[in-house]
């Protein structure tokens, strides 16, 4: 692929100062901007360390922002090869999380109990540990793992 | 920390397979950052396209199948195109003036933004979480392509028809992290337009005087890095996608350097799904700029064939994995195309209106709007530009009367914002060569 150029630049173009200067001053207009989003942030939270990458995006529902607290301290107590399975008050909050638990929960497979809205049932039955987001319901016939702040972690024995 | 700053920065060395980049005419006559950063735009393509053949012909990645045969050729190619050298450098800003403090300023205030806004999780893409930061772990992991991961029919939120771009780089940086550093994985976003930055203004400094090419390159790095965040576009697929889009187009409106325009084109493709639909675009607009600038027959062949079939062939490097490992190639989350909701145009158009924001209260969209109309006597030059711009943003129009939806105003108030950069760094990159001098753009 041979490139001939059409146009050679030896000199500059011409200089314009007021080109120049709109591009001065477009620039000064968005650094002005840039300061009034920072002052826009309350001073206390402004360079808080945040305890998620969710921590503070805007339009996200609590539990997803809570969720990805709760699969790393799930993280620490499943064994590594067992499947899984995740339980919420909403469809939706399930799916979040079961979507979060595959960049949380790497040595795990989970098994959705809903999936996009929709109950799959049959497949959360396949999971010997039934991660209960905001500990939402007693599993019949599993045992207590592990009570966390965020959620109870239950387990069916082998599958 | 250290793995953070690892993953970080390990992505700037795909450079190495990019190397002739910094050789070819015009880049060898740019500034050291700039050649770098050409060669950091084809080695970042380069080494995808490599990888998804390797996972498609189901060889494992390793130093052999990969660094080994991808720097000697990077080098041996840089080594046949450095006899070629040949001409003058690009014009910088005079250090310590005005207008270089002020870019100083402008690129500093903007990374420091970028920074801090993904550090303290005010600009994630949940996107990262849910999949492009999942397939690049499973990836690394794997030293391959996850195809069980892509046709597991308990997956479907992976979007497995996705492009390969972003997790492979993603991958990359892991393999030598050790592992994701979620949380400073989102400051990539910086790292992106910075590394764009410097080939930016250098093509501009081939049609702009040295210091208003310096000014325009800060605005458009300063009004992304407003617009980034406020997209929530932290550590997904439109930080190098708005990267190859400009270098594509600033490529373009340049004039000389039609094959960088090629590789960068060939990165939209494989970055994006609605990459191809920009690639089009871009594409649409160089054809009818050569074509209202007289190239007709041969020539025009000549001048189109390559810009198209380069980046369907990289492209292609992808569509044969998803043909041969049984990818999906369809996305059953989406919309079916051609269900419009005609009657939803006037609330579409006022909710794309809203959302145009881009973080700077809109003022980024109306500064190129305003030198597009200053300049419109000239808009046959500037249709590499103007087509991706306004065809991206009429796209977005009809995808939007597709939702079936109650809630069109959540979601494109979710959305909008993210797809829209495509046309925003089209737009900015079109209006700095728009501020050109008179018949410095005409080819």
């Amino acid at each position: 692929m041979t490139d001939v150029p059409e146009i050679e630049m030896v000199h500059d173009a011409p200089r314009s100062g007021a080109r120049v200067g709109g591009w001065l001053a477009g620039c000064a207009l968005l650094l002005a901007i840039l300061v009034v989003r920072w002052a826009e942030v309350p001073a206390e939270a402004r360079f808080r360390p945040p305890t998620s990458p969710l921590d503070n995006v805007g339009g996200l529902n609590k539990t997803t922002r809570f969720g990805w607290g709760f699969l790393w301290q799930v993280r620490e107590i499943l064994p590594a090869g067992s499947t899984y399975t995740i339980v919420a008050g909403d469809r939706d909050t399930e799916m979040s999380l079961f979507m979060l638990s595959f960049a949380v929960l790497t040595d795990c497979k989970g098994l959705p109990t809903s999936y996009y809205g929709i109950a799959t049932p049959e497949r959360g039955a396949e999971a010997r540990y039934v991660l209960s987001y905001g500990c939402v319901a007693a599993i019949p016939g599993a045992t207590s793992v592990e009570k966390l702040g965020d959620g109870c972690i239950w387990d069916r024995g082998e599958r | 920390m250290a793995d953070g700053v690892t993953f970080l920065v390990a992505p700037l060395a795909l450079a190495i397979f990019g190397l002739p980049a910094a050789w070819m005419h015009p880049v060898s006559r740019f500034s050291a950052p700039g050649r770098f950063s050409a060669a950091f735009v084809a080695g970042t393509v380069v080494y995808t396209v490599w990888l998804t053949l390797l996972s498609a012909a189901g060889i494992r990645w390793s130093d052999a199948s990969v660094i080994v045969p991808l720097t000697l050729l990077s080098i041996g190619g840089a080594l046949v195109l450095a006899r070629r050298k040949v001409g003058t450098e690009v014009g910088e800003a005079e250090s310590g003036s005005l207008v270089w403090w002020a870019a100083a300023i402008s690129i500093a205030s903007g990374t420091g933004h970028l920074v801090l806004m993904a550090l303290t999780s005010r600009a994630t893409s949940v996107d990262y979480l849910y999949f492009w930061g999942v397939k690049a772990q499973r990836f690394a992991a794997l030293g391959g392509i996850d195809t069980a991961l892509l046709t597991d029919p308990l997956a479907v939120h992976m979007h497995s028809n996705y492009p390969p771009l972003v997790p492979i780089v993603y991958a990359w940086g892991i393999s030598l992290a050790g592992r994701l550093p979620w949380q400073m994985g989102l400051a990539s976003c910086a790292a992106w337009l910075l590394a764009g930055l410097p080939l930016l203004r250098d093509l501009l400094a081939r049609r702009l005087h040295r210091d208003e090419a310096t000014l325009a390159a800060s605005f458009w790095f300063l009004a992304l890095a407003l617009a980034l965040p406020a997209a929530l576009s932290a550590g997904n697929a439109e930080p190098p996608m708005v990267l190859f889009v400009s270098v594509a187009i600033a490529a373009l409106l340049e004039g000389s350097s039609r094959w960088l325009a090629i590789v960068a084109l060939s990165g939209v493709v494989l970055t994006k799904n609605e990459g191809l639909i920009v690639f089009l675009l871009i594409a649409a607009g160089g054809i009818a700029r050569d074509l209202a600038e007289g190239a007709r027959g041969a020539r025009l062949v000549r001048r189109a064939a390559p810009m198209l079939l380069v980046p369907l062939a990289a492209l292609g490097s992808w569509l044969l994995l998803e043909a041969l490992r049984g990818v999906p190639m369809g996305d059953a989350t989406r919309e079916r195309a051609g269900e419009l909701a005609l009657g939803r145009a006037g609330d579409v158009v006022a909710g794309m209106v809203r959302n145009l924001d881009a973080g700077s209260a809109g003022l980024a969209w109306l500064v190129a709007v305003a030198i597009f109309v200053a300049a419109r006597r000239r808009w046959r030059a500037l249709l590499p530009a103007i087509v991706p711009a306004a065809g991206t943003l009429a796209f977005l129009f009809v995808y939007y009367l597709h939702f079936r939806g109650d809630e069109l105003d959540t979601w494109m108030r979710w959305t909008m914002p993210r797809v829209s950069l495509s046309a925003l760094a089209a737009a900015l990159v079109g209006a700095a060569f728009a501020a050109a001098p008179d018949r410095r753009l005409e080819t």
